[in-house]
């Protein structure tokens, strides 16, 4: 069942509170279904990829919250089995297109990738000042793990990250990994407000899931490694992923009723589905999207008439009257370079951000002990400066083995 | 120092559990069958992925005017020109990534912490040193055929995953110099063909003065095989106590 769409200008607009989308009891799956051919990792867009992470991103988090709520609310049970059996499927069969010859290493370059350009979009959409300087603040974070991530993948396994990156994104610090430690009472972020614009919700939750999958995934894979230098970069990046789902996850506003937080995620799914879709370039993969697209509507009517029956509320007024511009999967190269430029030694103090000579000194305590040892990321990437190919083009010969 | 052939609490097989081991020998006869078919049902499931899959991925058109210009001539005598670009493409992978696994394998032998037999450093650093050469020659030739250097072809992606394991192993601190070597006289008996082959392919398109460069190259790699072969037997015969034969 596909909705039909108005025309809105140049662009397909989509009425999310008229297109209805595929009744629940029609989205249906077999496992030849789910576990397609992947995607090749030569030969696709690096844009296809980010695509495929961010949506695994936000499945996952469809179902973390999806468990969450069931236990903290009776009458919510039954619909949100129901709706989360979907969601699993739709996670497994997104997910499944990664294609084995991506090393877990060089699919962590695709999720810095993500975390790059799909913040860099946010931040520089998002309607509220202060949510956009904290997606800038943790953009220029993610940025330097990629530039550490290259480095070990330089240096592990002989890769060149700019074969998954293909030439969107830059390989270069940002704010140091090892700086990037701070206290928790220094990662909190003031909430959004009960009525804040609807896209500026979408935001959080978007961002949100997405860093909370990357937290995951390094926790994870990161004693599949046998080295100690992967190890413990591993350790170090996944600790900052955690501050980055503290971070974001404390924009969303924690007064918002169950019901209100499974209407907003849902239409978060629509959106960033539809978002992929107007943009995809692979036709199978495109088709997938399209599918899921009419998938979440069906979810999104289906929790817009739990909170009338259950919450005596009308949901549209929490929903956008029409979706909002959807993300654009280009580089961000300029936007990044100008942001690393100017912000680069910001630090979080409380909730607001500050020139570094003004952290807490709860912070800095709390790297120091961290990094007592020595810090992983800087030990990895000690003199990196990413070449074409491999820094070992330039390098002389056994130096990094006097 | 670590040694792989002391005797130790391996709990992997049967004979470490007496009693439950006996027990779970049971299944055997015990275990009634749970599915009809035989393994042919998997055969046939991968033959139907496989017939719906495409290749891993394809090679680049050429970077330049010159690769273009190239590529038709040698189109234009019969010749594959992608081909040669593809398999050089997996030699350039697999010399950036052996240039790493010497590292490793130097970082090894400098720890000490295992037995080293007969290896000598200064043969290990020369090894890694020539494997960056070779790298470098190929990045080269690559520029020479007009093709973009930077690609990472289908069969570079293909030595990548193949290298995976060799990769953990060398990786690994628990890992013994010994077993190290064993790793990486995989990688170079591979490497071996892979260079005379090159070598040929480069020949048969005319390319002389590459393929005499290729037989350069395997000419050094024969020595780090036969290096690294001998002092990988040396040290598995010392271990079991078996004098070293000479060779002719």
């Amino acid at each position: 069942m596909r909705p039909v769409r108005t025309l809105k200008g140049n662009a397909m607009a989509l009425d999310i509170l008229k297109e209805k989308g595929t009744p629940i009891e029609n989205q249906q799956f077999d496992w030849r279904d789910l576990v397609r051919v992947p995607i090749s990792k030569l030969n696709d867009d690096a844009f296809t990829r980010v695509r495929i992470i961010l949506m695994n991103g936000l499945e996952m988090g469809a179902l973390r919250c999806q468990h969450s709520f069931h236990q903290m609310n009776g009458d919510l049970r039954l619909p949100l089995a129901r709706v989360r059996r979907v969601e699993a499927f739709q996670q497994t069969l997104v997910n499944w297109l990664l294609p084995p010859d991506q090393s877990p290493l060089e699919t962590t370059i695709a999720y810095e990738q993500v975390a790059i350009e799909v913040t860099a979009h946010v931040a520089l959409n998002e309607p509220d000042p202060y949510n956009a300087q904290v997606y800038r603040f943790g953009m220029l974070e993610d940025f330097d793990h990629l530039y550490r991530f290259s480095a070990l993948l330089d240096r592990l396994e002989g890769k060149d990250a700019n074969n998954i990156l293909q030439n969107y994104t830059d390989i270069l610090p940002g704010r140091p990994t090892a700086v990037e430690h701070r206290a928790p009472e220094d990662d909190l972020r003031e909430p959004y407000a009960l009525d804040a614009a609807p896209l500026t919700k979408i935001h959080a939750l978007t961002i949100t899931n997405a860093e909370f999958q990357t937290e995951n995934y390094y926790k994870n894979i990161g004693p599949l490694f046998a080295d100690p230098g992967a190890r413990m970069l591993y350790a170090e990046i996944s600790s900052i992923e955690e501050q980055h789902v503290t971070q974001y996850g404390s924009l969303i506003n924690p007064s918002e009723s169950l019901l209100e937080k499974w209407l907003l995620s849902e239409a978060m799914e629509v959106y960033n589905y539809y978002s992929c879709m107007q943009q995809e370039t692979n036709p199978r993969i495109k088709s997938i999207w399209q599918r899921f697209t009419d998938y979440e509507l069906g979810h999104l009517h289906l929790v817009m008439d739990l909170m009338r029956k259950i919450e005596k509320r009308d949901p549209e007024e929490l929903l956008p009257k029409e979706i909002p511009d959807p993300i654009k999967y280009e580089s961000h190269r300029d936007f990044v370079r100008q942001t690393l430029s100017q912000e680069v030694d910001l630090r979080a103090r409380g909730t607001q951000f500050v020139p570094a000579d003004q952290e807490d000194l709860r912070s800095i305590n709390y790297r120091e002990r961290l990094n007592s040892k020595g810090s992983p990321s800087t030990m990895v990437a000690a003199g990196y400066s990413w070449k074409p190919g491999t820094e070992l083009r330039v390098q002389s010969e056994s130096l990094n083995l006097a | 120092m670590k040694k792989e052939t002391e005797l130790g609490m391996n709990r992997t097989g049967m004979a470490m559990a007496p009693k439950e081991g006996k027990r779970q020998k049971e299944n055997e006869w015990k275990a009634p069958p749970i599915a009809l078919g035989d393994s042919g049902e998997i055969v046939r499931l991968r033959a139907a992925y496989d017939a719906e899959s495409g290749p891993i991925g394809t090679v680049s058109p050429p970077a330049t005017i010159k690769g273009v210009a190239k590529t038709a001539l040698q189109m234009g005598k019969g010749h594959n020109a992608t081909a040669l670009i593809d398999k050089i493409g997996e030699r350039l992978a697999f010399e950036r990534a052996g240039t790493r696994l010497y590292e490793l394998l130097i970082g090894k032998f400098r720890a000490g912490e295992s037995e080293t037999g007969d290896a000598d450093l200064s043969a290990l650093i020369r090894f890694h040193d020539e494997e960056r050469e070779h790298f470098l020659l190929l990045w080269k030739c690559l520029e020479q055929l007009g093709a973009d250097p930077t690609v990472q072809t289908p069969s570079a992606d293909h030595t990548g995953v193949k290298g995976m394991g060799l990769l953990q192993t060398m990786s690994d601190p628990r890992s013994t110099f010994y077993q190290c070597l064993d790793a990486i006289l995989i990688a170079e008996l591979a490497d071996n063909e892979a260079w005379k082959l090159l070598s040929e392919v480069a020949d048969g398109m005319g390319l002389s003065d590459m393929a005499a460069s290729f037989r350069d190259a395997q000419a050094q790699e024969q020595i780090h095989l036969d290096t690294i072969r001998t002092w990988w037997a040396a040290l598995v015969k010392q271990e079991a106590g078996i004098e070293e034969e000479v060779h002719a």
